[in-house]
Parts: C-alpha cells; sequence; structure tokens
C-alpha cells in the first residue's frame, strides 16, 4: 500500500495526524573459516512504522506486511490502542518546512566489486591474521557485511524526507593460544565506504595486539588504583551511560541528573557533545527519528550540566524545544554523536605518567554490571599492569568498580585519540585518579 | 501425512526447494513466520504506551560442501520465494544432486499450548499493571518510580526442508516486567524483575501482583540503603531460580554447536571429561510444560528434547543443530532457535538449570562461616573461546558465622568457565527457575535459568567497598 494512501486512510477513519517511518535495507554478509565460505547471508527487508494521533493520544504500530488489509487492520488497531493511553504527557507530530543541513549521504563502491574479491579479502585476513604469530590458533570470525539502508519520514503535516546510506564492514576475531593452554581473544574491524581504503594492516594489527596483549595474564591483587581507560573502554562507558542525559528518563525520574540543569556536575575538563555532525563520525543526519533537524549542542560544558536530549515530547515537558533526538517514530531519546572532547595527549604519554596503576583495554558485562540510574558499574576488565609509566605485565578476569558521576570528577588526563569513523559514541583514552579493582 | 501453511501447497513448496537444490545443495530449507508482538507499558500509574508490531517473511537456506547460502524477504508469494531460492543457488555450481524426500509431519506431543492470548480489551492486563504499581509505590515513599508492562510475542512458524520436514509450532512467549526506583534525593537505586510463560494469559491464573511488586520494591529500598560491597575472592551462595545464569554463561554458552564447531569454545574436545565437581547434574530441556524457553519443535522442525549435559560432573552433550550436527558427528539435541526469519537459526538453549542436590538451603548459610550470599542475579555475558564470564548480583548479603547479615550492592562475579563448576561443593534441593532473554547470534530467545541454591567454595567477587 502506498504511503500516500495509508495517510489518507488513517485520516478517513478519524486519527488527526498520522506518520509513517519507513524502512527497507538491503544487505550481503559473508563469513569466512578455515579458507571456507561458511554463511553468505542476503537479505531483502522493509518494515514500516506509524503512529497517529487519536484524540489527542498518540500510539505507535509497526509492520513488515504492507499489504492493503494488513495495514488496514493495524489503523484500527492503533485507534484501538490508542484509547487505552492515559499519560498525561502532551505529543507531536513535526510540521514540514524546517530548514536541513545538507549532508553527504554515505555511497560505498561495494557493488563494483564481485563476490569473489570479497571472499579473496576474507582469505587474505585470515591467512595473515594465522601467519601473523605461531600463538595465533584460529580466526574465529572473520566476516565481510555491506548494507545499504533507506529511510522514509512521510507525515500528515508536510514532512516528506528521505536518507539513504550503504556502507561496508570487515570484522575479524583471533583467539591465541600458549603452551600452557591459556587462551585469549582478539577482535578488530572497519567500517568504510571505499573498499579499497579498508585499513587490512590496522585491523589485522589490532586483532592480534588485542588477543596477544592478555594471554597468559593473572589477575592483579585487590585495591585502588589510578587507572587508564583505553579509549574503546571509555567509549563503552558512556555509551552505557548515555541514558543520564536522556530527557525521557529526567521525564520519568529515572536521571539522576534531574533538578541539575546549570550546575556542575563532572570535572572542569570534561566537556561532553552531540554532534550529529562531528567530522570523524561515520554517520551524519540531517533529522532524527520524528523529522526534526537535528542541531550540535554541548550536554556538558567544562564540567556544567547544560542540556539534556529531548524529543518533541520531553522537550514539550521540560518547556524547551527538542534537540533532534527523537528517536523512530519519537520512541525515546537517542545520541546523534555523542563525543567527550579530546584533550592534547597521546595514550602513550598519559601511561608515561602513572607511577602505578592499571591500563584497561577491555570491558565485558556492561548491560549488567552497570546501572545508569544508580551511575554504578563494577565491570570485568582486562589489560595491564602499569609500573613507573611503563606497562609491565597482563591482567585479566578482574572486576573494575566506580561511579559514573565520581569518575568524571576525577578525570586527569584526557588523550586526543578519538576512533576514525566511529559510529554514534565516542571518548578519548582518559586516566581517573581512583578505582577499585578487585582480583585476587 | 503432511500438513501445509500459510496457504501453501505441497507443489509450491517443492517448486521452492527444487530451485534452491538445481546447483547441487545437498540440503535446502524454507522457515516462514508470521509474529504479533504486542507490548503495554505503565508508568507513574498511567498508561503510557501500547505498541503493536507484525513480523511476516521468510528465510531459505541451501547448504554444499559445508557452505551454507542464506536469504531473508518479508513479501513471500511462491514467486519470489523460488526467485530468492534460485538466486541463492546461483551462489554454487553444479548439477542436481539431492532429492527431496516425501514431506511428513510428525506427531509431536503439545507441550507449549497458549490458550487465551489476549481478550476483548486491555482490562484484563491493566489491572496487572495498576495493582502491581500501586502496591511498590505504597510499599515506602522512597519509591520514586514504578514502570511494569505486559509483554507478548505470538508466533506461528512453519519449517520445511529437502529431508523431508514439514513441521508447524505455535508459540507465545507472556512476560509481566515491573521497575521500581527508589530514591533518597541523593542516591538511586533500581531493581527489575520479570515473571513469565510459553502460555496465554491463562499463566496469571494465581500470580500475585501485589506481592510481586512488594517484593521488588523492597529490594530496591534495601539497596539504597546497603552497603557497597568490598571486592575478593571468597565463598559465594548464589540463590535458586535466576542464579542458574551461572550456569548459563559460565558454562552452556561454551557448549553451543555456534562455539564448539568453530573450536571456539573451552569446551571442545571435553566429552566424557570431567567438567564439574561431583555432585553437579545440568540439563537443557525443551519440554517443561509451558515454560518460557519450551517449544513444540525448534526452528528447525526437530522435536525439543531434554538433554543431559553434565551428568556427575561429566560432560555429556552439546547443543547441536542439523548443520553442526553433520560437522560435528553429534546427535541433533532439538534446540535450534532463531528471534525471527531474519537471522540464522542456529543452536541455542532452551530451559537450563542445575538438578537439585542433598542439601539444603539452610544448611548451606550454617556451614558458610563468611562469604557472599547472591540473592537475585542480574544478567551477565561470556566469552565463549575463553570462558571468562561476568554476571552481575542485583540483590546480595554478607553470610557471616554461618548466617545473612547485612544488605549489599553493587557486587559482580567475575571467574572462568573451566574453573568455576569445579568449585561447586553444595548443591540444595530448591530447584527453581526465572525468565531470561538470552543473545546470541541468531538474535534474542527466551531461556529459562534456573538452579537449586548452590555454593561456590571461592570466586572473584567485584565491588567498589565501604559505607553508602
Amino acid at each position: 500500500m502506498e504511503f500516500s494512501k495509508i495517510i489518507e486512510k488513517g485520516l478517513a477513519l478519524g486519527i488527526s495526524e498520522i506518520e509513517i517511518y519507513a524502512e527497507s535495507s538491503v544487505s550481503n554478509n559473508i563469513k569466512l573459516l578455515k579458507g571456507k565460505v561458511e554463511t553468505y547471508n542476503l537479505s531483502n527487508l522493509r518494515a514500516i512504522t506509524i503512529r497517529g494521533l487519536y484524540n489527542g493520544k498518540m500510539a505507535v504500530v509497526s509492520t513488515e506486511n504492507v499489504s492493503e488489509e494488513a495495514v488496514e487492520a493495524l489503523l484500527h488497531q492503533l485507534i484501538e490502542n490508542s484509547k487505552v493511553l492515559t499519560a498525561p504527557e502532551k505529543e507531536f507530530i513535526f510540521a514540514g518546512g524546517a530548514k536541513y543541513e545538507a549532508v553527504e549521504s554515505l555511497k560505498a563502491d561495494y557493488d563494483n566489486y564481485s563476490f569473489e574479491q570479497k571472499v579473496e579479502l576474507l582469505k587474505e585476513m585470515e591467512a595473515r591474521a594465522l601467519a601473523g604469530d605461531a600463538r595465533i590458533r584460529q580466526v574465529g570470525h572473520c566476516n565481510f557485511t555491506e548494507a545499504k539502508q533507506r529511510v522514509e519520514i512521510i507525515n500528515s503535516k508536510g514532512v516528506n524526507l528521505v536518507s539513504e546510506d550503504s556502507y561496508m564492514a570487515l570484522v575479524i576475531g583471533v583467539v591465541a593460544a600458549d603452551e600452557a593452554g591459556n587462551t585469549s581473544v582478539g577482535y578488530a574491524g572497519d567500517y568504510n565506504t571505499k573498499f579499497e581504503a579498508i585499513d587490512k594492516d590496522k585491523i589485522l594489527k589490532e586483532a592480534l595486539d588485542n588477543a596477544l596483549f592478555t594471554l597468559g595474564a593473572g589477575s592483579p591483587l585487590t585495591g585502588e588504583y589510578e587507572v587508564v581507560l583505553k579509549s574503546d573502554v571509555a567509549t563503552e562507558i558512556l555509551q552505557a551511560f548515555s541514558s543520564v542525559f536522556s530527557g525521557e528518563a529526567a521525564m520519568k525520574k529515572m536521571s539522576i541528573l534531574v533538578d541539575k540543569l546549570g550546575t556542575k556536575v563532572f570535572g572542569e575538563n570534561i566537556t561532553i557533545v552531540d554532534d550529529p555532525f562531528y567530522p570523524k563520525a561515520l554517520d551524519k543526519s540531517a533529522f532524527d527519528g520524528e523529522a526534526v533537524p537535528t542541531k550540535t549542542k554541548k550536554l556538558v560544558e567544562n564540567g556544567i550540566f547544560n542540556t539534556f536530549m529531548h524529543n518533541q515530547k520531553t522537550a514539550n515537558f521540560f518547556g524547551c524545544e527538542s534537540t533532534g533526538n527523537g528517536g523512530k517514530c519519537g520512541k525515546g531519546v537517542r545520541p546523534n554523536n555523542l563525543v567527550l572532547l579530546p584533550g592534547t595527549e597521546t595514550k602513550e604519554e598519559i601511561i608515561k605518567q602513572i607511577k602505578h596503576g592499571i591500563y584497561i583495554t577491555d570491558v565485558a558485562g556492561l548491560h549488567a554490571g552497570l546501572n545508569p540510574i544508580s551511575g554504578a558499574f563494577n565491570v570485568q576488565s582486562s589489560g595491564a599492569l602499569i609500573e613507573n609509566g611503563e606497562i609491565v605485565k597482563p591482567i585479566t578476569l578482574f572486576v573494575t568498580s566506580g561511579n559514573f558521576f565520581e569518575m568524571f570528577n576525577e578525570v586527569t588526563h584526557i588523550g586526543n585519540d578519538i576512533e576514525d569513523r566511529f559510529l554514534g559514541v565516542a571518548a578519548p583514552t582518559i586516566a581517573v585518579k581512583k578505582l577499585m579493582i578487585s582480583g585476587k | 501425512m503432511a500438513e501445509f501453511k500459510f496457504n501453501l501447497c505441497e507443489k509450491c513448496a517443492t517448486r521452492i526447494l527444487e530451485a534452491a537444490l538445481a546447483t547441487g545443495g545437498e540440503f535446502a530449507e524454507v522457515y516462514m513466520e508470521e509474529t504479533t508482538n504486542e507490548a503495554i507499558e505503565m508508568t507513574s500509574n498511567n498508561i503510557s504506551n501500547v505498541t503493536c508490531n507484525k513480523v511476516k517473511g521468510a528465510s531459505i537456506r541451501v547448504i554444499k560442501d559445508g557452505t551454507e547460502v542464506v536469504g531473508a524477504l518479508t513479501e513471500c508469494t511462491v514467486e519470489n520465494m523460488v526467485a530468492l531460492a534460485s538466486k541463492l543457488a546461483e551462489s554454487f555450481t553444479g548439477e542436481k544432486t539431492t532429492e527431496i524426500a516425501p514431506f511428513v509431519t510428525k506427531e509431536v506431543k503439545k507441550i507449549v499450548d497458549p490458550k487465551r492470548v489476549r481478550g476483548e480489551n486491555w482490562d484484563e492486563e491493566i489491572a496487572l499493571m495498576a495493582n502491581g504499581s500501586k502496591a511498590a509505590f505504597e510499599y515506602s515513599n522512597e519509591i520514586v518510580q514504578v514502570i511494569s508492562s505486559v509483554t507478548k510475542k505470538e508466533q506461528e512458524i512453519f519449517v520445511f526442508a529437502s529431508d523431508g520436514t514439514c513441521q508447524s509450532d505455535y508459540r507465545c512467549n507472556t512476560r509481566f516486567n515491573l521497575s521500581a526506583v527508589a530514591s533518597d534525593g541523593k542516591n538511586m537505586q533500581s531493581v527489575h524483575q520479570s515473571f513469565g510463560r510459553n502460555q496465554g494469559m491463562e499463566m496469571f491464573e494465581g500470580f500475585d501482583p501485589i506481592e510481586f511488586a512488594k517484593d521488588v520494591a523492597h529490594d530496591a529500598v534495601e539497596m539504597l540503603h546497603a552497603d557497597e560491597m568490598q571486592g575478593g575472592d571468597i565463598p559465594v551462595v548464589i540463590h535458586n531460580g535466576f542464579g542458574g545464569v551461572i550456569l548459563h554463561e559460565a558454562c552452556v554458552h561454551g557448549l553451543e554447536a555456534t562455539s564448539v564447531a568453530p573450536g571456539m569454545s573451552v569446551f571442545c574436545g571435553k566429552l566424557g571429561q570431567k567438567v564439574a565437581s561431583d555432585i553437579v547434574n545440568a540439563v537443557d530441556t525443551g519440554i517443561d510444560e509451558n515454560a518460557w524457553g519450551s517449544i513444540n519443535v525448534d526452528d528447525e522442525g526437530t522435536p525439543a528434547q531434554r538433554n543431559v549435559l553434565i551428568e556427575n560432573g561429566i560432560l555429556k552433550s552439546y547443543l547441536v543443530d542439523k548443520r553442526n550436527s553433520k560437522k560435528m558427528n553429534h546427535p541433533i539435541t532439538g534446540s535450534s532457535r532463531r528471534e525471527t526469519y531474519k537471522r540464522v537459526t542456529t543452536s541455542r538453549m532452551t530451559n537450563t538449570y542445575f538438578l537439585p542436590g542433598e542439601s539444603t538451603f539452610e544448611e548451606i548459610i550454617k556451614n558458610t562461616k563468611f562469604g557472599l550470599f547472591a540473592k537475585k542475579m542480574g544478567g551477565g555475558s561470556v566469552n565463549p573461546a575463553t570462558g571468562e564470564f561476568n554476571f552481575a548480583v542485583n540483590v546480595g548479603y554478607l553470610i557471616e558465622d554461618g548466617k545473612i547479615t547485612k544488605p549489599v550492592r553493587g557486587a559482580t562475579l567475575v571467574g572462568s568457565g573451566k574453573d568455576v563448576l569445579m568449585r561447586i561443593d553444595m548443591i540444595a534441593d530448591n530447584l527453581d527457575v526465572g525468565q531470561g532473554m538470552c543473545g546470541s547470534l541468531s538474535g534474542s530467545v527466551p531461556t529459562n535459568v534456573g538452579q537449586p541454591t548452590i555454593r561456590l567454595s571461592h570466586m572473584t567477587v567485584g565491588g567498589k567497598g565501604g559505607a553508602k
């Protein structure tokens, strides 16, 4: 069923305002194992999400079946569902005519390369990884993905937007083993739009380094340490805590930053931006999930908390304007490109200045050991001991404990290393005065 | 007898498989699905969200020489499926070698039988949430937010394959969730708990949302005032029910064929060997009546079964799907699962738990001089290749001189799968299960985790330490 027809039909049924968020994607994934294609996966998918205001209440439905019959039944369901809603917050459908930044869409060149060339690339990666070090026992993951995604937002108030992006990704995961029977794993990957530009050397080096770095490591002694968080680790932690800046969490009284606007919440050296157009970001989007133009803002500037990220509903609740952070059809709030702004020191320069501390290169279990509401985190970690500015001994299977709000008041160094072509969230290497480490 | 679904006839099914096998594929399969996901949510005693999401599509795969080619599509007309099957076959070169076996639909005992998926309206769901929310708010004035929801995934699947498979299944994973947030103006703590079955609304007969909510609110307030756990290597008692997440993370992910077949698990080559202490027995079973992780047939059409994984400490079985069964020369375990047709099906867990032991809960506590009592567990994760895992303790207490003493918060347990099961030295007789969503290669699927109360002689416990 055509989108314009769905809108007409919805209006005819008495829905006062209606919006369609349509997604379609064509993607192929090649997975290599032991020199052979293990899985070749082709998908061609689409789905539409419809939201509508009925008697002032907004309900949302979605479907992959876009036959006239199915969509009509779903519009009736939308009306029935809206009648149940009692939440008092006002909801909105955005009006057309807004000005959007001109952004260049991602256009990948993978169609110019044959299936065989992609398989050859994977074979090369696997062979080079195995040859890279005698301790590399196996390449467990060797995947090439290419994807084209299209999003359309159309509504009854004149919005009609399209974005289309394509990209490719190469990811490898290697297993290292030593004679004592210890094993460790290292992953690395690259998102790119140019097949020839995929940085094979960098992926290989990173994957092997990650695996070999902690091979045969033991646990550290329990205690408080000065800690350096590798850029990937700082990024993962920032990402896991991004909901503390969510206007929706604030509206639900589930962010500890409620009532903290304009006050100092972090150390003066901390500035966190949400910048949809951040140069190093892979994905740059001019509009959010409810067609509102995105914009750059400092969430935290020199430690002062400036603003939550808002969608139309949460902005209205707090009496301000949407910051262009609405999710699909207004579902929740999402960052565009959330970045802890980098400093000037290199990672090496930071480590040099640590007398006795721990360098954390990997964390796991953030979905469970980290609580965005309390700010507490207790996460499985691995890395190395630092003595007198030198990395001296790999360590693994310990827990790093702290509190997000306390930690960002005790950052002593901020690195200059923001990942190229990052997706969504980025932070540089940081050093923290003290975190609790539980091991032996 | 073969029974076809989704308006497909034997002739059409044959046409699709013929196209898929045209270039010498050894096995071809079509999986079709129609799913309705519904959710209703209450925030601050108001209905804040009602959603309905319809999923419909098909996935086709062809296997030849160990290579699997898979395609997914949303518009599943016969013509589209034949076209996709032909496209997949183009990945191979060769002549047709495999004949399609006659389709047979096996009689399967109905273990999962959802009756009343939805009523005329949402009244029943709203009553559950309203009673729960009210009780949680009333529990304490430190409870500042309660969010409750009822979610349902109603799924009909149909799978047919060149080996003659022709099976369908009907499931409905229904779950009641409640989160309570406690605050004293300075600190905040939240606790979440859920109750779910593979059943319709009839699962709530006998369920008391008020007691359920009070329990969650109690835990949130208790944790708000608890001290931070002091980290170290100490004895740990993990309580029954969701505590079984330790078995799920520390061991059974490493028994899934997805890790074992490519040699990416620490449990590779360990069949018949001792992997746990002698008192440990563990199963994965898809046939507990209407249980959250149960299925009548798996997503390859194999009837679900009970698999003994560990018997008296000895590893007895991996979890294996059709494709890996050939690779590993291991029987199929009836637990190949996928979140949707958009993911490629593979070996997963269903309901996984330690079997009861001979101790009692009281004996375990009484015999522990000092340690952590992990009363309610959160989720966790594992890297099967190293066996290193973690999981979070949502509600914990100290054990001192054989007694449960003060509450502690913020404990995370880490360990290595090959060590930790060896350290289980007491198992109680109070088996219970909890409901989780397990995320892996083929997406997020409902699984029960479970166990009686167990004690580990020692384990690394992480925590920030210090008074709150």
